[in-house]
């Protein structure tokens, strides 16, 4: 390991995905999220007509976006973006003020009904400080969650976005996701859930 | 003193630092300490795919399940419900005690007994019924495989087990054990080129659920292997289908027939496997398929001629390729040739012990299962299916044992179920062991807290997807060690200190200790056939036997890995070294089966169509299907409730439109025997005459989880249940008409006709 800065990353293979919500489970269990609130989840879209029909699932986590808009508006600091790119909230200075999940575009903040402070999924950075791969990295039963460090052109993420084409949820907004995905179609992100309507 | 040496039993079962798996250090780290966790590799239980997990342990607390890396079959992939398996063992909800009836039945009125009270009332039935030789009057209802529970069952010579694991895919073993002498194949996707998928549900829930679909994905992503579903709605594994041909429900057999006589009249079909390796050759089966043309076929399943035509082109030149068979094809009242119609596929391509074809599962020797017992499973009178038909054939019962099983909720149309459960007549005893009380248990006359599969010792072989046998320990993760069993003993302070591990868990035991305990009890030859002291001494004597695991370290390195690969094996590898590691390898594939002429049955793959199909407009045929969180184990849980707690009825928008339909309606959905009523989700992901709906939901008893009820428990999570304005689902077995395929034996569970109208 070099003394280099990281910059950690998370890519989502959608064609890999199975929809299994191993990940969103395996995030409950090692984050301890209470019922009601999610960290990461899947989301089931449905597209086209019968017989052309298909169903698309897209996992969910938040995108520890480069320019993040959370950080900005906290108004104790206590958001947080850590130098290796890991945006997180320090519970002992957040005071529950919503205003970070009022402005941020991708809705994966919430409050805990317990501590009354917002949460969201930081990429486990406890496991990623001693070493190990987040919890929805380490279950996905297909491999199609992969995380590692961009600056290092040996890491299998590195190798993998070099290789694919990628995408981010909603690029227009400018914060500059770092949750990337392969095979990311049009209109998935917008889609409303499988049984709304 | 009778009750000292008790004491001391009692306290070795917790201290003995022999009988205890050993924690390791592994990578894992605690959230709130940053300090690293204890680790004990065991094997999960939620489905039989027998994956390997880690359960992490912070300090004596059990706080996570994760995938065991180094398990060849998973490769540190887990599902939702491997790790959902936390809430089965914190359920605050569970049963801890043993409890007797004191109202009438269903009441719910409970008493606590204890275990002593439970062996002396079961062990004197028991003896009574041998002594009088009415030993058939004893039912065994096993909803989990459990080797000293099978023990127990063939020692007292009991004639009544209905086996649900068996039942389960009954028509898929039937028709596989008639052509290939085994229940089961290994299907070898990770090296396959073009893989047919008719009704299997790998992505969401198979028998090898993550190892499988790890494999699919592999072969289709890295190496481009093309994947094509037949379903009659868009499974997930439809949906990461390079196509899915919608197909009209029991329909696939006629299919793939007609696929095989497009493959043998083109001349693309392994003539040197048919002609040597099966039983009937390529230009008799050439004559038998001639009236399976794709034009018949495309009227009877709706998928085109031409489609038909250019998939079985592909599936022949596209070598490796491999045809996959899933209860879509085998839960129909014409499955068992449905499924052997598929299994004809294979065979016209030579996909027997073939790279990116078909394997026989490869076991450990010593945990094979016997050729008899196989071969006697063929005849479907065998195969005992319920209490409805126990009382059917006017079968006497003194006793009915259910074991992680819940009749009342599973079995098709369990409202006859129940009504003959709660008849004290028909069931004058009913004993119930369950880790919750179910719908079954609330019947019952006596409950059994059983030990869930984090709490007991075990091994299993899991069939290796690689080909190298796998033995899987099952180990104690949380003691068993009951508060009562400590309270009693005199070393209770200084036993506390010693135990690392204490954890009262109530009294839950496991079902091998249980009959180990009443054969010691009924004394004679069912205690000697059973000489073990408890289930890690079965199993020490189990592993004993493997020479191979001896030289590696035997229990100690098996207690520290969780599992042993047999590298060395004979079996190993894609080819068998000799036919002595498998006696089926030494027959050829039976296409014309002679054991299933003997029954009266139609001895040649056959398409014969399913009476049940649809007349009128409101009519369709309900699918039932398992979703990727379903398992016993998960019905009480809040983590797999919160994602899956509605189970809405799947009908195709445009059908629904003309019906006057719209999304989240409420339908009654009538059967022939009783009605229910849904909401509504139209979806373009269904063929227009089927509707579908989702197993494991709609539970009245079990838990108020799994009731949809907020309540303030141990649990603070329980306080937070937001769905419970919605309902929980409802249990489509209600209206599931028991009909049973004459050849296999199994349910035809996809075959009900129901009819749909708004309220």
């Amino acid at each position: 390991m070099s003394n280099k800065k990281k910059r950690y990353a998370m890519l989502v293979d959608l064609r890999k995905c199975i929809g299994c919500n191993a990940c969103a489970v395996a995030c409950k269990s090692e984050n301890d999220v209470p019922l009601g609130v999610w960290r990461s989840w899947v989301k089931k879209v449905e597209k086209g007509h019968y017989p052309d029909s298909k169903e698309f699932f897209l996992p969910i986590v938040c995108n520890n976006c480069a320019k993040p808009i959370c950080v900005t508006v906290c108004p104790v600091n206590a958001s947080i973006k850590r130098p290796d790119g890991i945006v997180y909230i320090d519970p002992h200075r957040c005071i529950g003020c919503r205003y970070c999940m009022a402005s941020c575009p991708y809705g994966v903040r919430y409050i805990n009904p317990r501590k009354k402070i917002a949460e969201k999924c930081y990429w486990c950075h406890h496991r990623v400080d001693a070493g190990l791969k987040p919890a929805c990295v380490l279950v996905c039963p297909t491999g199609a969650i992969m995380f590692g460090d961009l600056n290092d052109p040996r890491s299998d993420i590195a190798k993998a976005i070099a290789k694919n084409a990628v995408q981010v949820i909603k690029p227009d907004m400018g914060t500059g996701p770092q949750t990337f995905y392969i095979g990311l179609e049009q209109g998935t992100v917008e889609a409303k859930k499988m049984k709304e309507e | 003193m009778k009750s000292g040496i008790a004491w001391f039993a009692g306290t070795a079962v917790g201290l003995g630092s022999m009988q205890r798996p050993t924690p390791v250090k592994k990578a894992g780290v605690s959230r709130t300490s940053l300090k690293s966790l204890q680790v004990i590799s065991t094997t999960c239980e939620q489905c039989p795919a027998g994956c390997g997990i880690n359960a992490y342990l912070n300090g004596e607390r059990l706080v996570q399940l994760l995938g065991n890396p180094d398990h060849p079959n998973n490769m540190g992939g887990i599902c939702a419900k491997g790790i959902a398996g936390l809430n089965l063992v914190n359920d605050p909800e569970r049963l801890l005690y043993p409890l007797k009836r004191t109202g009438p039945r269903g009441d719910g009125q409970w008493t606590k007994i204890t275990w002593d009270e439970v062996y002396t009332t079961l062990a004197g039935r028991i003896k009574e019924m041998i002594r009088d030789g009415r030993i058939s009057e004893l039912v065994v209802d096993k909803g989990h495989d459990d080797p000293l529970l099978d023990k127990f069952i063939s020692a007292l010579g009991v004639t009544h087990t209905i086996d649900r694991p068996a039942l389960k895919n009954l028509n898929r073993t039937t028709a596989l054990t008639s052509m290939t002498g085994f229940p089961s194949v290994v299907e070898d996707v990770g090296r396959s080129r073009f893989i047919l998928n008719f009704g299997a549900n790998p992505y969401a829930n198979h028998d090898q659920f993550v190892g499988i679909a790890r494999r699919l994905i592999h072969a289709r992503v890295e190496k481009g292997a093309r994947l094509i579903t037949f379903d009659v709605r868009m499974s997930e594994t439809a949906a990461k289908s390079d196509a899915w041909y919608p197909i009209k429900a029991g329909t696939d057999g006629m299919v793939a027939l007609a696929m095989a006589k497009v493959i043998v009249d083109k001349g693309l079909a392994n003539k040197d496997f048919m002609d040597r390796k099966t039983n009937y050759s390529l230009a008799m089966i050439k004559n038998h398929l001639s009236r399976y043309t794709p034009e018949k076929a495309a009227k009877e399943s709706g998928v085109r001629a031409v489609d038909i035509g250019h998939l079985a082109v592909e599936f022949a030149t596209q070598r490796p390729s491999v045809a996959l068979i899933g209860g879509g094809v085998s839960d129909h009242k014409n499955g068992t040739q449905n499924v052997r119609s598929v299994a004809l596929l294979n065979w016209l391509v030579g996909n027997l012990e073939k790279e990116g074809g078909l394997f026989y599962p490869r076991f450990l020797v010593s945990l094979q299962p016997k050729t008899a017992d196989l071969k006697s499973r063929l005849n479907s009178i065998n195969n005992i299916k319920g209490i409805v038909e126990l009382k059917e054939t006017n079968t006497r019962i003194n006793t009915y044992f259910a074991y992680l099983s819940n009749p009342a909720y599973t079995d098709p149309d369990c409202g006859s179920t129940v009504g003959l459960l709660k008849d004290e007549k028909s069931v004058p005893f009913l004993v119930v062991m369950d880790t919750h009380l179910t719908e079954t248990a609330m019947m019952a006359d006596m409950v059994l807290p059983a030990a869930t599969y984090l709490e007991g010792w075990g091994v299993s072989s899991a069939p290796s997807l690689d080909n190298v046998p796998i033995l899987n320990l099952r180990q104690p993760v949380v003691s068993l060690l009951s508060a009562a069993k400590v309270l009693r003993s005199p070393t209770f302070e200084v036993g506390k200190l010693l135990e690392p591990m204490f954890q009262p868990r109530g009294e839950a035991e496991e079902v091998g200790n249980v009959c180990l305990e009443l054969a010691r009890r009924i004394k004679g030859r069912i205690a000697k056939n059973l000489p073990y002291k408890n289930t890690h001494d079965y199993i020490t004597w189990v592993i004993s036997s493997i020479p191979g695991l001896k030289m590696e370290g035997g229990l100690k390195n098996l207690k520290s890995q969780g599992l042993w690969t047999d590298k060395a094996s004979k079996a190993a590898g894609s080819r068998y070294s000799s036919e002595k590691g498998l006696p089926a390898l030494r027959q050829k594939v039976e296409i014309y089966s002679n054991a299933l002429k003997q029954n009266g049955h139609p001895p040649l793959p056959e398409y014969e169509p399913l009476t049940a199909s649809k007349k009128k407009k409101d009519e369709f045929i309900l699918t039932t299907f398992k979703s990727n969180l379903w398992a016993k184990g998960t019905a009480n849980s809040k983590w797999a409730r919160e994602i899956l707690h509605e189970n809405r009825l799947w009908i195709n928008k445009d059908i629904a439109r003309t019906l006057g339909i719209k999304n989240g309606d409420r339908v009654r959905v009538t059967s022939s025997v009783g009605s229910l009523i849904s909401r509504v989700l139209t979806t373009h992901l269904i063929h227009p005459e089927s509707v579908a709906m989702a197993e494991g939901l709609g539970h009245s008893a079990v838990g108020n989880v799994a009731k949809g009820k907020r309540f303030r428990g141990n649990d603070q999570d329980t306080n937070l249940i937001w769905w419970d304005k919605k309902g929980n689902g409802t249990n489509p077995n209600e209206i599931i008409e028991r009909r049973v395929d004459p050849m296999g034996g199994g349910f035809g569970l996809k075959d009900t006709r129901v009819r749909i109208e708004k309220i």
